[in-house]
């Protein structure tokens, strides 16, 4: 019984912890229809900022706190200098601008942070884990960051449902040059919408650290766990890029669990099937 | 200094068959996929593999091309059901899942990658026939009834639908045409290193490809040697130790930046109204 607690709790960190990811992802795709492979490469980056930040503040919250602004600000210096000329490109552009951006990154990387893995400690109040039953734990800072994330996730569809910049964003993504008829600059929202993405990408990054550890490579699978659940969820749909990305957890997390040879297969088979049922996304309005 | 330039050669070869295949479908179906790696590697995996068990090399070869067609006719149906950047998005998950087989699977070596067992024929003049039968196949293709109609799915698919044409079956004949092609350039990768490794399924691959495609530009049926030679040319430049010094092992970051300032040079002269590709709907 504690075993299906702790995988449904494991599933469910999983699943929100890819919706910080994709969340990003998929309001940049509808708001200006430009696919960003880089963003796998803003959670990297968010990690190893975090790294940094821990060893200047020796807290993670510290951290936290101030990874916001720093994320906002690489969020609107990439958007104004790269992205904005790429709204009505041809996707061949896109894919090179992003996929250069995905090159440049991780040299920046290697040359600041070096090609080791990195652990990041997690704070002593959190460390150790909760008994579930005798035997049983589970860690008490992937609790915590299943319950922040969760929290993340509650203000986001806030900000987007039930506010003036959520109603904005909605109808830039329907017709973006009946917007501005209505006296609102696309380009401002598109800069705040990319620069809230890369927030919820670099935090995410920055959460997952004490985890996961930082290796040169970790860029890779969250960008394509998070195309999975683009694909799944349909286009710009953040109800169905939440629900998506708690299935992508789930189907992650039993496909560990059962096939431990063919796991990484498992989300792929996902998307293949649901290309095969609904293209235009499973939750697509 | 003669083996090396063969080799070089050899090398632009191959790359301007992996960028012709991505060129057919972006050319002429404006169709851009991220996951052409996929059957590159996949054929240089199927040879590396087949060979020790098929009695003649030829046999290997047309199996492992047999196989990049059905990996190409079986994913094919799947993602021509979404159009452009879903498109993209889905051809790249398809070729990462080969990846993370080739990755995960022993048999095939994991992520150490797998030694040819048998000797392949690492000879120039094959691969100079190979690109020469690759470049005209497409050239008769594009030339062709066949040619036209894919112009016309691509510049309205739904009037193409009109005239009688099953735009499913159009889009992917040229898209298991254009795996067919991928699948060259990995025999050849195959016959000139004997090595089959997770990375040639990586969608670095396909990002080189493309910007290859982009460097040799998208009009004419040449351009992707044109592009291939550029880029070999690049990568040769921005490696050369006597020119950058230690900086010449962050060469990738380098070719990051040049494939930044192309695409903001492209994205900014479309949107500025420059002459749109033949072909491109109006």
């Amino acid at each position: 019984m504690s075993l299906i607690l702790i995988q449904a709790l494991h599933a469910l960190q999983t699943g929100l912890q890819i919706f910080l990811i994709a969340s990003g992802l998929t309001l940049v795709l509808g708001a200006m229809r430009v696919i960003n492979l880089a963003h796998g490469a803003l959670y990297a980056l968010g990690g190893y900022l975090g790294l940094s930040l821990l060893g200047l503040t020796d807290s993670l919250l510290w951290s936290a706190a101030l990874i916001c602004p720093l994320a906002l600000a690489t969020g609107l210096l990439l958007e104004g200098a790269l992205f904005r000329p790429l709204v009505r490109a041809h996707p061949l552009e896109q894919v090179l601008l992003t996929f250069g951006l995905i090159l440049v990154f991780e040299e920046a990387r290697a040359l600041i942070w070096g090609n080791d893995v990195l652990g990041v400690p997690i704070p002593v109040w959190l460390g150790g884990g909760i008994p579930l039953s005798d035997g049983l734990m589970y860690p008490r800072y992937r609790l915590a960051v299943c319950g922040l994330s969760a929290g993340i996730a509650a203000g986001l569809f806030f900000l987007l449902g039930r506010t003036r910049f959520g109603v904005q964003v909605a109808a830039m993504a329907e017709n973006r040059s009946l917007l501005s008829a209505f006296g609102i600059c696309p380009q401002r929202l598109c800069a705040q919408v990319f620069a809230l993405g890369a927030l919820l990408a670099m935090l995410a990054g920055l959460l997952a650290a004490p985890m996961t550890t930082l290796s040169p490579h970790q860029s890779g699978p969250a960008l394509m766990a998070s195309l999975v659940v683009v694909i799944l969820g349909g286009l710009g749909s953040v109800r169905g890029c939440l629900i998506a990305s708690l299935l992508v957890g789930l189907v992650d997390t039993l496909s560990h669990l059962w096939l431990s040879g063919a796991a990484g297969l498992a989300i792929y088979a996902t998307m293949a099937l649901a290309l095969a049922l609904r293209p235009q996304g499973l939750f697509a309005r | 200094m003669m083996a090396f330039s063969l080799d070089l050669l050899a090398q632009c070869l191959e790359m301007s068959l992996l960028a012709l295949s991505i060129w057919l479908l972006i050319a002429q179906l404006g169709l851009v996929s991220l996951g052409h790696a996929a059957f590159y590697g996949l054929a240089t995996y199927s040879l590396i593999l087949l060979s020790p068990w098929v009695p003649s090399f030829w046999l290997a070869f047309a199996l492992a091309l047999l196989l990049c067609a059905l990996f190409a006719l079986i994913t094919g149906l799947l993602v021509l059901r979404s159009r452009g950047l879903f498109f993209l998005m889905a051809t790249l998950a398809f070729a990462q899942m080969l990846f993370v087989v080739a990755q995960d699977t022993g048999w095939v070596g994991s992520s150490d990658g797998i030694y040819a067992s048998t000797s392949l024929p690492n000879t120039p003049w094959l691969f100079l026939a190979l690109a020469v039968i690759g470049f005209l196949s497409t050239w008769r293709l594009v030339h062709s009834p066949f040619g036209r109609v894919l112009c016309a799915v691509h510049q309205h698919e739904d009037r193409a639908t009109s005239l009688g044409y099953s735009v499913l079956r159009v889009q992917l004949t040229a898209y298991v045409f254009s795996a067919l092609l991928a699948g060259l350039a990995g025999l050849v990768h195959a016959c000139r290193f004997g090595f089959a490794s997770p990375s040639l399924l990586s969608w670095q691959v396909s990002g080189m490809a493309l910007l290859a495609v982009l460097l040799g530009g998208r009009r004419h049926w040449w351009s992707p040697l044109l592009g291939a030679f550029l880029l070999v040319a690049l990568q040769e430049l921005l490696t050369r130790e006597d020119l950058w010094g230690s900086w010449a092992q962050h060469w990738m970051g380098a070719l990051g930046l040049v494939m930044v300032g192309m695409a903001l040079l492209y994205a900014r002269r479309s949107s500025a109204g420059g002459r749109p590709p033949r072909g491109s709907p109006q």
